[in-house]
């Protein structure tokens, strides 16, 4: 075949880096080469595939272009590739077609998402579900601002696995994992304001004991709905909480798994909407709620003036490993089980509940789809398994990820996974960031020494502490 | 009885956006064109500030705050007096949108061209050992065939570097080698 008309004819209507970088990775996908150059152990075929990558770098490179037409092509671009194609085709056959598209993420990455959001949001609205072999971007969480007070980024090409055939550094093709993947793009311009920024990160911990909180048996085994007992305290330490967040210009705060209630939500929303609370992400805990005879656990993530972000639990809380004693929450499964994205240029919020972050096929979806801030409220007395996850974002995606858990401490059987009369506490504040040597940082749960109170961490600080404040009610 | 919750000690906002949020819900309130302009203005001197210096956590903030300003004016019923400052809104905040692309490109740029300098004087390092090809290079430096041809790229355009015959004589053309410039 023909490879350069082929794509030539293909190009015609493609305006953008995004579409013209898609375009050529569909034709390869088509087409797929049995021995893709990018991989063979050909060292000379590897060799021509890698010039032809640096060729299209040096001849589209969209830098030095006008700013307002940065995410498009030229008008000569798709000449340029063709010809390029055409030049290579003997030598590479269709791999020509993916050295160039490697060559174009290279130089044109940054533009990616902004045009893929562009058309996305033109075609689907605010909300997009991924469908099985669709190409979208994965841009790094880079650029960091460089200061002293931001991440050390360790290189991309070290820390992530291998680029499969078919897809590229920055763009991948959605394969399922058995759960549906809603891309939001409904509070971009909040959410990247929040992210972009070297700003403090914190944990909020408001129960110190879950002598706090009941664990009513709806049956046998389901436990439903577990809150905290003093509703009137709860909320006035979540709003205290929220408080010295704003007042240390915390902009993600995380609070654990239940501690939030439904009627409380309005209150640390009508907080957020002040004038002088700015660009704070608040995950306000979760609740247990039934409408409907539906029974959830919902973590909404709240914003200044913006509808919140919303997560149901996905997997609920079982005592598997203790089959003697059958227990588990009492929520509803989810179906089909669903999460949501929240793209922000180059960031991917998600909010993961508790068991969610552990469970392989979610853990799978979400490095998959490159979430990079990753919000963990969690109620569990067993927290090392949440270091293996948080770490493996990390190499992924450079993923930040923030997990507050809590009550901090488990003081009599409140469920059978918890044995009676012991004192068990773990972790209250696990922190996973992209940052070479400290890429893992907590704080155990009976270093809380008082609730309420924050954990305060700034990304990428050296020495990477945290700050442990009490707050006086 | 509940706890009392204490206030914030300390003020957020450096750069006074409270005090311009207030301003414009005012403003809004009691459909105050000229106060809306200034509002407009003194995002649009910032926004300005913020494209050319190719600062992009300050291009981001500000395209929240639009944002929120935004969503403030449009809750309840829309003002009809609102409609031109939003569509101002909309212009800044596309003009926000391209000032950070260029500034992510720029950056991107200036690290490929660090990685190309830190790797120069290792490939003429290897090179004045032995010619060797690309794919040699890559594995004896341990980085990508692309970084490679970058730097060999460059090398070669300076006159640093240039291609030779293979030392086993094969005729393979599909093979580069390279040697340092005699």
């Amino acid at each position: 075949m023909d490879w350069a008309d082929h794509v030539g004819q293909r190009l015609r209507h493609t305006k953008t880096f995004w579409d013209a970088t898609s375009t050529l990775l569909d034709v390869w996908r088509q087409h797929p080469s049995a021995d893709p150059a990018r991989h063979t152990d050909d060292p000379d075929r590897h060799s021509a595939w890698a010039e032809l990558s640096v060729e299209t770098e040096r001849l589209l490179s969209p830098q030095h272009r006008p700013d307002a037409s940065n995410l498009e092509l030229a008008i000569g671009d798709p000449a340029t590739i063709v010809e390029l194609i055409r030049r290579h085709q003997d030598s590479l056959g269709v791999d020509a077609i993916d050295a160039v598209a490697w060559g174009i993420d290279v130089v044109a990455n940054e533009t990616f998402a902004p045009a893929w959001v562009a058309s996305t949001r033109g075609c689907s609205g605010d909300h997009h579900t991924l469908r099985e072999g669709e190409l979208f971007p994965v841009a790094d969480p880079a650029p960091y601002p460089q200061t002293t007070e931001s991440p050390e980024l360790t290189p991309r090409g070290f820390s992530i696995p291998e680029i499969p055939a078919g897809e590229l550094p920055n763009i991948r093709a959605f394969s399922s994992r058995g759960i549906e993947v809603v891309i939001s793009f409904e509070h971009a311009e909040s959410l990247e304001a929040i992210a972009v920024a070297p700003q403090p990160i914190a944990t909020g911990h408001v129960n110190a004991s879950s002598d706090e909180f009941t664990f009513p048996h709806q049956n046998a085994t389901d436990i439903f709905p577990i809150a905290a007992r003093d509703l009137a305290k709860q909320e006035s330490r979540l709003t205290a909480v929220v408080n010295e967040a704003v007042a240390r210009g915390v902009r993600i705060l995380v609070i654990p798994e239940l501690s939030g209630h439904e009627s409380v939500v309005a209150t640390l929303q009508d907080r957020l909407d002040t004038p002088e609370v700015e660009d704070l992400l608040v995950i306000a805990g979760s609740h247990h709620v039934e409408h409907t005879a539906v029974r959830r656990n919902i973590a909404l993530g709240l914003l200044s003036d913006e509808t919140p972000l919303e997560h149901e639990k996905l997997f609920r809380f079982t005592n598997e490993l203790r089959p003697a004693i059958r227990e588990r929450e009492g929520i509803d499964t989810p179906a089909p089980r669903r999460i949501t994205i929240h793209q922000a240029n180059r960031f991917r919020f998600a909010i993961a509940i508790c068991k969610d972050f552990l469970e392989p096929r979610l853990s799978d979806t979400l490095a998959h789809v490159g979430a990079n801030v990753i919000c963990v409220p969690a109620m569990s007395p067993k927290t090392a398994p949440y270091h293996a996850r948080a770490l493996e974002h990390v190499n992924a995606s450079q993923a930040l990820t923030i997990i507050a858990n809590g009550p901090t401490a488990w003081v009599k059987e409140t469920t059978s996974e918890v044995p009676a009369a012991t004192s068990h506490a773990e972790d209250a504040c696990i922190i996973g960031q992209p940052v070479a040597r400290r890429m893992l940082v907590t704080v155990a749960a009976d270093a809380v020494q008082a609730v309420p109170s924050l954990n305060v961490f700034k990304v990428g600080d050296q020495p990477a502490d945290i700050e442990s404040v009490i707050i006086n009610m | 009885m509940p706890e009392t919750i204490p206030s914030p000690t300390t003020q957020t906002n450096p750069d006074g956006f409270a005090d311009l949020l207030a301003r414009y819900d005012a403003a809004v309130e009691q459909g105050e064109q000229e106060a809306l302009d200034s509002v407009y203005q003194h995002l649009e001197e910032r926004a300005a500030k913020a494209i050319h210096g190719g600062d992009i956590p300050d291009m981001m903030r500000l395209r929240s705050q639009l944002r929120r300003l935004e969503r403030r004016a449009t809750r309840g019923t829309p003002h009809a007096f609102l409609e031109g400052t939003l569509i101002t809104f909309t212009v800044l905040d596309r003009m926000l949108a391209a000032g950070r692309t260029a500034a992510e490109l720029q950056a991107s740029s200036e690290l490929r061209a660090q990685t190309t300098l830190v790797l120069r004087d290792a490939v003429l390092d290897e090179l004045r050992l032995r010619p060797q090809r690309p794919a040699d290079l890559a594995r004896a430096l341990n980085t990508g065939a692309p970084q490679i041809s970058r730097v060999i790229r460059v090398l070669t355009d300076e006159g640093l570097v240039e291609p030779t015959e293979s030392p086993d004589g094969s005729s393979d053309q599909r093979a580069r080698w390279y040697r340092p410039a005699a």
